[in-house]
Order: structure tokens, then C-alpha cells, then sequence
């Protein structure tokens, strides 16, 4: 009887080794085959996760958000002028249930004493979390996170149910690339490298843009006024578009955030005027947030309303395209961001009251065009601010395989390009006989 | 609930690990309620028909059991029309009453075309075959009358065949559902078979998941586009059908009886190497075995067999056959598929009957390989050939894609459309496996015991490659966007 329990005792654990050692086996495998066809040897937020993760110093201040975050502050002028140290721990479009799991992992290994969350406009729109259809931009971010059972939570509820096999595993997502020798070769080469395992920066660095240390990932570009652009319209801010679950992934972070004793603070970065004129309405969604922040008791502000004496990126060429400030506009602007919430600028000086005050007070300029092509037709639309097109004429040259032709058409006249055609087209924007801007751009 | 869904992912752990924890006597109510759960996710209102068809025949083989014998036709005849009436209507109905309407118009007669507008409910083709399998058995008393109501509601909705087969016996199934009561913990918890079944349902995904709806925009492709395609497009995608179904339900088989035998029920074999047949005759005998049983059972038997003369023998096979073209689809290019394979195994009949006479040929017991090969592709192109039918839809885009097999010479389009380069050698890959196991089967090497008697670390290599093979070129999730149900389903 004895000897029979011993048996089955033997018998069980040998079984429970079995299988634990297989499943171990499978994930072994699944890493070797993650290895080799999962590029993230561009990623910034793989050289970010690793710095956050392996801070040494304790992180005072966090900033959340998309790009417009981790393009905009810079975490060694904070440190400077907070006297404390801070890190960008944002990412690319990043949506509110990703940002709820970096606090988490955030608070965990530090004491924190102030969170920014910025909240770009565009993301708010975004779909419902179990109606996203796509990995998306949380792939990123989720993928480089360190694994929690909140974080699983949060990724089973971050997407639709059919998603799931893409977003927990990686080499799903490129399938057949596995059996691509020009693809996974290559590709194993650059792993099997110092850079990559030391989490090199030059390993995303090139010539226009710069890991600086951090999360601060910044570029060198200048998009000057004239010369911005987009190639279809900007859709005007609905309250019915704004998302019920990003809303409810903010007010979740402030509360859990409150509850650790740790200060919330929202803000909006600077993006270019070309943008926010294009939507029309930008005033509202500064009245939505506001209520948001002040019926959860946080402070909202938003940095496009800066007056031209503290913060005009239009002017210095601040932008390096429509949404980011260049290295240059970072820092003009980390030093104001810092200087208002150090209080060393009163909000009512440094900021006007509404968008469309802000627009009242700055001459007519033309800030550049939406190229808009339907179908087999291309019209340029300036963007103006204070102004109509009267006056304004666009000197259009289009090449594509076939032929190139110079233009002078005004704005919104429809320029045939042909059935499916692509090519390039260059746009001088020409006010009262002078330019003002020129862009060049495909179509 | 698909099998090749998430919801099935949790659903049948959990089914599993319950069941082999909770005690004995619940054992049948747990399977029980998680077949009509499995059931009902597909549309839970026609749980009603299956529970109606469960009733009848449950309570007809009691009644037969116990009633006179001269009333014991009349029971089994109650039995047979009330669950063909109920598979009539549901399947049935709308077709006949389109043919009607359209034959009134062609006679001259106008009448608008009506329908009830019933969806066909999920699997009602097999549980309805099983339940009267069971009806007409107990009836020829080789069974017994199953008294618990449960275990036989158990054998007519359990929920790894229910929807698309094997369509089980009693003697077999609900034997093995009286006994599950009985087996210890330790008895169903038998690793070796768990890991059986396992590998058994890892390999219908394979053949489901990674060949069958990889090939599937293949075929709708180049069969939406048949008009454009040259002889060559066709006949790829024509020999390509002849995998997808293959695989499609033979996978689908091979998960149904992995799951099955991982709580230790036995499943009969539904296909054995269907595409190394080298005769018609031989291909009934791999094919849908289940179905191919049940019609020589409880039809061809009871109509005469091949005991009243030659003659009738041939009418029946006709007759058997056209009926089961029907019971696969309720359209006439179901009926003509399954004509046409009645005409091909009185051909193969009359073929084997006067071949000696007319030309002095001795029928070898055991063929040669040169015969078998030859034989296997002459089958593989007439049932093919026949394949048409089920993957066009209708009769006229059938016979239009057959001619345009052997009369097109328009310049090659677009298989690539649907398949890139490296999507192609993984299907040409995946059929190369399938037949290589198929061939080692047919040569009774059994592929399974095979791996098994390998060194740990060579099986778990060769068990991740297969995990892993599905995983990442099985055509499921987001990446899909394809209809991704077995095509068996639509019987």
C-alpha cells in the first residue's frame, strides 16, 4: 500500500516534469522563432522600456502619451528645472489602456511624485478597445512591457477576440515571411549583435531623428511655415467620436493614480496651427477634456494656446512636420512646460482663453495645403489663417512615368492626373505675386 | 462554436479538466449540458429540434421495446417520419418548393417562387441519421432500448461528432456512454491517451486550418473568375477542391475524435487515405465511411442489396447514391454529384463483372503497385472531376468549368492573386506531409506510434513543429478574412 502511494507519487511528479519541461520546450521554441522573424531592432520602445526598467535612480516625474510626448519633453530639462528626475515613458500613438499598465509598472518599481498625461486630440477618437480590428500602435508598447497579470488583463480586453493570436504572439504576425531567407537572414544578423543586445540607441538613431536618453526621441527637421501639409482633410471633433473607453481609461488612471498619492496633471502638446485649422472645432475638444479633468479634480491645459511671447514654434520653425516639434522646438518648449508648472508663469498670462481667440490675434498666413486627390482629380486647398484664398495661386508642377506638366491653377480648382495614376507634385503657394510656401509631395 | 475558434480554445479545457474531476455519477449530466452548450452558441432556439429528435426516438425505443410485435413497425415508422418530416422541412422544404415552382413555369404554368425561409440548422443532416440509426436498430433488436434519458440524449448531441459526424452506432457510442460512469479517475486520466488525442486534433487543425482555408480563396478565385481563367487555372483549382474538402472534413473528423478520445470515447474512423483508392468501389470504402455505413445499412440492405440479380443491385446503388447527393445539399448539383458517382461504380461493377469474361483477365486478390498507381489516379480524376459539382454551386457554372478544363487555352491569371510565393510552399509543403501520412497509413505504418517510439526530445521536437506549424501558417484570427466554417457544416 506504502509502496504503491510511492508509486503513484513517483508516477505524478514524473508526469508534472514532463509536461512542465514541454510547455518550457514550446516557449523555448516560440522565442527562437520570435527571434527570428520579429523586427524590433527599430523600435523605440524597446531602447525606452529597457532604460525605464533599469533605471537606477528613482523617477520623480512620468510623462505618458503618444509621440507628441516623447518628441516634445525633454526629460534633462525637467530634471534641471524640477530638480527632480523624470522620464518620457511614452509611445508611439499611444492609447490610454496601454498607458494605465506602464503607471502600474511605473509605481511598482518607483516612488513617483507627478504623472503628465498628454492628450492628443486624434486619440481620443480612436475605436472602441474590443472593436479595434488591428494589432495597432499598442503592439509596441505591450510587446516591450514586462508581463503582469493586469497587463494581460488589459490585452485581452484591448482588442477584438480574433486579434488574440497576433497580439500574444509575435511570430504570427509575419507567417510566411519565416520562409523568406531575405527577410529572416538579415534579420537574425542584426540581432546577433553587440548593439542590439546592449540596447544600443544608434540602433533606431539616423540622420534626422536622435534617441537622447530617457524616452526623449527627438528630430532635426524643420517644416516652415507654407510648407505643411496632408493629403485629405482633418475630420472636425464630434463628442459622439470620442471614445467611451478612452474616457474611461483616463479617469481610471487618475483615480489609481490619486489613490497611490501620486499628482495627475493633463496637458496637450504643441502641434502645428496648419493641423488644428484644418479641424475647425479644436475649442471643443479643450471644453470636453476640461470637464473631464475638472470633474475628476486634475488640471488640464493645453499648450496650443500658448501666447506668441512665450512659445511661437510658427515663427522659430519649431515643427519638424504637422504634429512634432523638431529638437529646437523641444526644448523651447520642455523650458516653458517646465516654467508653468513650476508657476513661475500664471496661466492667465501665458495662455489664451480659447483656440479661437489665439487665432483672432495672428495675421493672415498661409500656413501650407491639403493636396486632396479623389479618384482622378488632385485640388489644392491652402490653409489659411485669418484669410480666404482670394489671392492666392498655386503653381503646380506634376510628374509621373508619362509626362510632366507645369500649372498654375487657383485653389480648389480639380487638376486631372489620369485613371490611377501616381507620380510627384510640387506646389509653390503664391500670395499676392510673392511665395509663401512650397511643398512637395506624391500622389 | 467553431473548433477552429477561441470560444472552443477555453470551452474545452474546461469540459475536460471538469471531467475528469467531478465525481462519477455526474459525469454523463456535465457532457450533457456541455453538448447542448456547444450546440446553442451556434443558435440555441434549434436546441428544440434536437432535443424533439432525442425525445422520438428515445421514447419510440421504448415503446418498441415493450409493444406488441405488429405494432412495432408502425412505432419505428412514426419514428423515421417524424425525424425525416423534421429534415424535410428544414432542409428540404425551400428547395422542393423552388423546383416545383420552377417546373409549373417551364410547363407554362406561372406561380410566384415561395419559401418558408428556415435557416438549416447546424449538424441537423447527422444527429438526425444517428438518432434513426438507433431507432431501426433497436427495432432489428441488435441493441437494446436505452432506458436513461440522459445517457441518450448524451449519444444523440455529443458534441465533438454532433455537427458534422462521424454519425456514430449505439453499439459503438452509447455503449461507451452507459460506461463512462464506471471508469475510475485514474483510468481517464491515462496520460498516453490524453496526448493520443491531442496529437490527434493538433493534426486535424493542420489539415483544416493550414491546407483546407489556405486553399479556400484558391478555388473561390479562380472559380468566381472561371470565364478568365485558362485549362490549366482550372484544373489547379479543381485538384486543390479535391484537398480543401478532404481536408476540410477530414480534418474536422480528426478533431472531433482526438477530442473524444481525450475523455476516452472511441470514435469510428471516418476517412482512411481516401485519395490512395484505386477504384470507386474502393474510394465509398475511405470516404465519409459513417455515411457510406449508414445508407448500406439502413438503405441499400433493406432495398434488396446485391442479393436480387444484377439489375437491381445497380438501381439501388443509383438510388442509395442520388439520395446521398441529397442529403449533402438540398440543390440539384448535389443530386447530380451524387448521380454521377452512382454511374461511376456501376461502371467500375459492370467493369469488374465482365472483365474477365470479355478479355480472359483474372481479378487479382492483391494488386500490383504499377495497378494501384494507375488505379489511383483514374479514381482521383473521376472523383475529381465530380468535385465540380460540389465546389461550383450550380449545375450550368459546373458543366461550363468542366469544358472550360479541357477547351480554354486563355493565357494564365491568377492563382498568384490569392497565393503569394512563399504561401504556395507552404501548401504545397502541407499536402506533401499529408500524403506522405497517408501513404505510410496505407502501408499500415501507423505515423502516430511512430513519433511515439521516439527518443523525449525527438517527439517533443516533432510535437512543437506541429504545434508550432499550426500556429503560424494556420489561416485563422484576424488575419483570415475568410469564411472560415468546415463546409461540411452547410449539411
Amino acid at each position: 500500500m506504502e509502496s504503491s502511494r510511492k508509486d503513484n507519487l513517483k508516477k505524478n511528479t514524473g508526469l508534472f516534469i514532463r509536461i512542465v519541461g514541454f510547455i518550457i520546450f514550446l516557449i523555448i521554441i516560440g522565442k527562437i522563432l520570435d527571434f527570428c522573424v520579429y523586427d524590433d531592432t527599430e523600435l523605440y520602445t524597446r531602447i525606452m522600456t529597457h532604460e525605464l526598467y533599469n533605471m537606477k535612480k528613482n523617477i520623480d516625474v512620468v510623462c505618458l502619451g503618444s509621440s507628441h510626448c516623447y518628441r516634445s519633453l525633454d526629460p534633462k530639462i525637467m530634471d534641471k528645472e524640477f530638480g527632480m528626475c523624470s522620464f518620457d515613458a511614452a509611445s508611439p500613438m499611444q492609447e490610454l489602456d496601454a498607458a494605465s499598465v506602464i503607471v502600474r509598472d511605473v509605481l511598482r518599481n518607483n516612488d513617483v511624485k507627478h504623472i503628465y498625461i498628454e492628450l492628443f486630440y486624434s486619440i481620443s477618437e480612436k475605436v472602441p478597445y474590443k472593436q479595434r480590428n488591428e494589432l495597432g500602435f499598442n503592439a509596441v508598447i505591450f510587446d516591450k512591457l514586462k508581463p503582469s497579470l493586469y497587463k494581460f488583463k488589459t490585452m485581452l480586453m484591448a482588442t477584438s477576440v480574433e486579434n488574440y493570436p497576433v497580439e500574444f504572439i509575435k511570430c504570427r504576425r509575419t507567417t510566411t515571411k519565416i520562409l523568406d531567407k531575405n527577410y529572416v537572414i538579415p534579420l537574425v544578423k542584426k540581432k546577433l549583435t553587440k548593439e542590439y543586445f546592449e540596447y544600443d540607441p544608434e540602433m533606431i538613431n539616423n540622420d534626422n531623428e536622435q534617441y537622447h536618453g530617457k524616452g526623449f526621441f527627438c528630430g532635426t527637421r524643420t517644416r516652415t511655415v507654407g510648407s505643411f501639409f496632408y493629403n485629405s482633410h482633418k475630420k472636425s471633433i464630434s463628442e459622439d467620436a470620442i471614445s467611451q473607453d478612452w474616457k474611461n481609461s483616463l479617469i481610471e488612471i487618475i483615480e489609481f493614480c490619486k489613490n497611490k498619492g501620486v499628482e495627475v496633471s493633463l496637458y496637450s502638446a504643441p502641434v502645428s496651427d496648419f493641423q488644428l485649422i484644418d479641424v475647425g472645432n479644436y475649442d471643443k475638444y479643450i471644453e470636453y477634456v476640461s470637464t473631464i479633468a475638472a470633474k475628476n479634480g486634475v488640471e488640464y491645459t493645453d499648450f496650443n494656446l500658448c501666447k506668441k511671447e512665450y512659445f511661437d514654434p510658427l515663427k522659430n520653425n519649431y515643427f519638424e512636420d504637422e504634429d512634432h516639434l523638431n529638437i529646437n522646438g523641444a526644448e523651447a518648449f520642455t523650458k516653458v512646460f517646465c516654467d508653468y508648472n513650476n508657476h513661475k508663469i500664471p496661466k492667465e498670462e501665458l495662455f489664451y482663453s480659447s483656440y479661437k481667440n489665439k487665432l483672432s490675434e495672428i495675421e493672415f498666413d498661409v500656413l501650407g495645403a491639403v493636396i486632396n486627390k479623389e479618384k482622378n482629380e488632385i485640388s489644392i486647398e491652402p490653409v489659411t489663417v485669418n484669410g480666404s484664398w482670394d489671392n492666392i495661386l498655386c503653381e503646380v508642377e506634376i510628374k509621373d512615368s508619362e509626362e510632366s506638366r507645369k500649372l498654375t491653377v487657383k485653389p480648389g480648382e480639380k487638376i486631372k492626373t489620369g485613371d490611377g495614376k501616381t507620380g510627384d507634385i510640387s506646389v509653390n503657394l503664391i500670395y499676392k505675386d510673392t511665395e509663401v510656401g512650397h511643398i512637395e509631395t506624391t500622389y | 462554436m467553431l473548433f477552429n475558434s477561441m470560444e472552443f480554445l477555453a470551452f474545452f479545457p474546461i469540459v475536460v479538466l471538469a471531467f475528469f474531476i467531478i465525481p462519477k455519477k455526474v459525469r454523463t449530466v456535465w457532457l450533457l449540458l456541455a453538448s447542448y452548450y456547444f450546440y446553442m452558441s451556434w443558435n440555441a432556439k434549434y436546441a428544440i429540434l434536437i432535443f424533439a429528435s432525442t425525445l422520438i426516438t428515445y421514447l419510440s425505443g421504448i415503446l418498441m421495446e415493450s409493444c406488441p410485435d405488429r405494432y412495432k413497425k408502425a412505432v419505428l415508422t412514426g419514428s423515421l417520419l417524424s425525424n425525416l418530416g423534421i429534415l424535410a422541412v428544414f432542409k428540404y422544404a425551400d428547395f422542393f418548393l423552388s423546383s416545383l415552382s420552377d417546373l409549373l413555369n417551364r410547363a407554362g404554368i406561372i406561380v410566384a417562387e415561395r419559401s418558408l425561409g428556415l435557416i438549416l440548422p447546424v449538424g441537423i443532416s447527422f444527429y438526425t441519421f444517428q438518432a434513426l440509426s438507433y431507432s431501426i436498430d433497436v427495432y432489428r433488436k441488435k441493441i437494446p432500448a436505452e432506458r436513461n434519458f440522459l445517457k441518450y440524449a448524451l449519444f444523440v448531441s455529443f458534441f465533438p461528432q454532433l455537427v458534422a459526424g462521424p454519425i456514430e452506432r449505439s453499439e459503438n457510442l452509447l455503449t461507451q456512454i452507459q460506461g463512462i460512469d464506471q471508469k475510475s479517475h485514474r483510468e481517464l486520466v491515462d496520460i498516453e491517451r490524453i496526448i493520443d488525442g491531442l496529437l490527434l486534433m493538433m493534426w486535424g487543425f493542420m489539415q483544416k486550418l493550414v491546407i483546407a482555408d489556405r486553399i479556400s480563396p484558391v478555388v473561390k478565385h479562380i472559380y468566381g473568375n472561371y470565364t478568365d481563367c485558362g485549362a490549366k487555372e482550372i484544373i489547379i483549382a479543381t485538384v486543390l477542391f479535391a484537398f480543401q474538402i478532404y481536408c476540410d472534413f477530414g480534418g474536422y473528423t480528426n478533431i472531433a475524435i482526438g477530442a473524444a478520445r481525450v475523455i476516452d470515447i472511441r470514435l469510428m474512423q471516418n476517412f482512411r487515405q481516401p485519395y490512395l483508392a484505386f477504384s470507386v468501389k474502393d474510394f465509398w470504402r475511405r470516404w465519409h465511411i459513417s455515411l457510406t455505413n449508414w445508407f448500406r445499412d439502413y438503405l441499400y440492405i433493406p432495398l434488396g442489396g446485391n442479393r436480387k440479380g444484377v439489375f437491381r443491385k445497380e438501381l439501388n446503388t443509383l438510388i442509395v447514391f442520388t439520395v446521398s447527393g441529397l442529403w449533402h445539399g438540398a440543390s440539384w448539383n448535389f443530386v447530380v454529384w451524387g448521380f454521377m458517382h452512382a454511374l461511376l461504380l456501376i461502371l467500375n461493377d459492370l467493369w469488374d463483372m465482365y472483365k474477365e469474361k470479355i478479355w480472359g483477365v483474372k481479378q487479382k486478390k492483391k494488386k500490383t503497385i504499377i495497378t494501384r498507381i494507375i488505379g489511383a489516379a483514374v479514381t482521383f480524376a473521376c472523383v475529381d472531376l465530380a468535385w465540380v459539382f460540389f465546389a461550383a454551386g450550380d449545375i450550368k457554372k459546373a458543366v461550363n468549368i468542366i469544358l472550360q478544363q479541357f477547351t480554354s487555352l486563355k493565357g494564365s491569371i491568377i492563382w498568384d492573386a490569392a497565393l503569394n510565393h512563399q504561401e504556395k510552399i507552404v501548401l504545397i509543403a502541407a499536402i506533401l506531409v499529408l500524403l506522405a501520412v497517408d501513404l505510410m497509413h496505407e502501408m499500415n505504418i501507423s505515423v502516430f506510434k511512430l513519433v511515439k517510439k521516439q527518443k523525449l526530445l525527438i517527439r517533443w521536437f516533432l510535437y512543437a513543429t506541429l504545434i508550432w506549424g499550426v500556429v503560424i501558417f494556420g489561416v485563422y484570427g484576424s488575419s483570415a478574412g475568410l469564411d472560415q466554417k468546415f463546409i461540411y457544416f452547410q449539411f
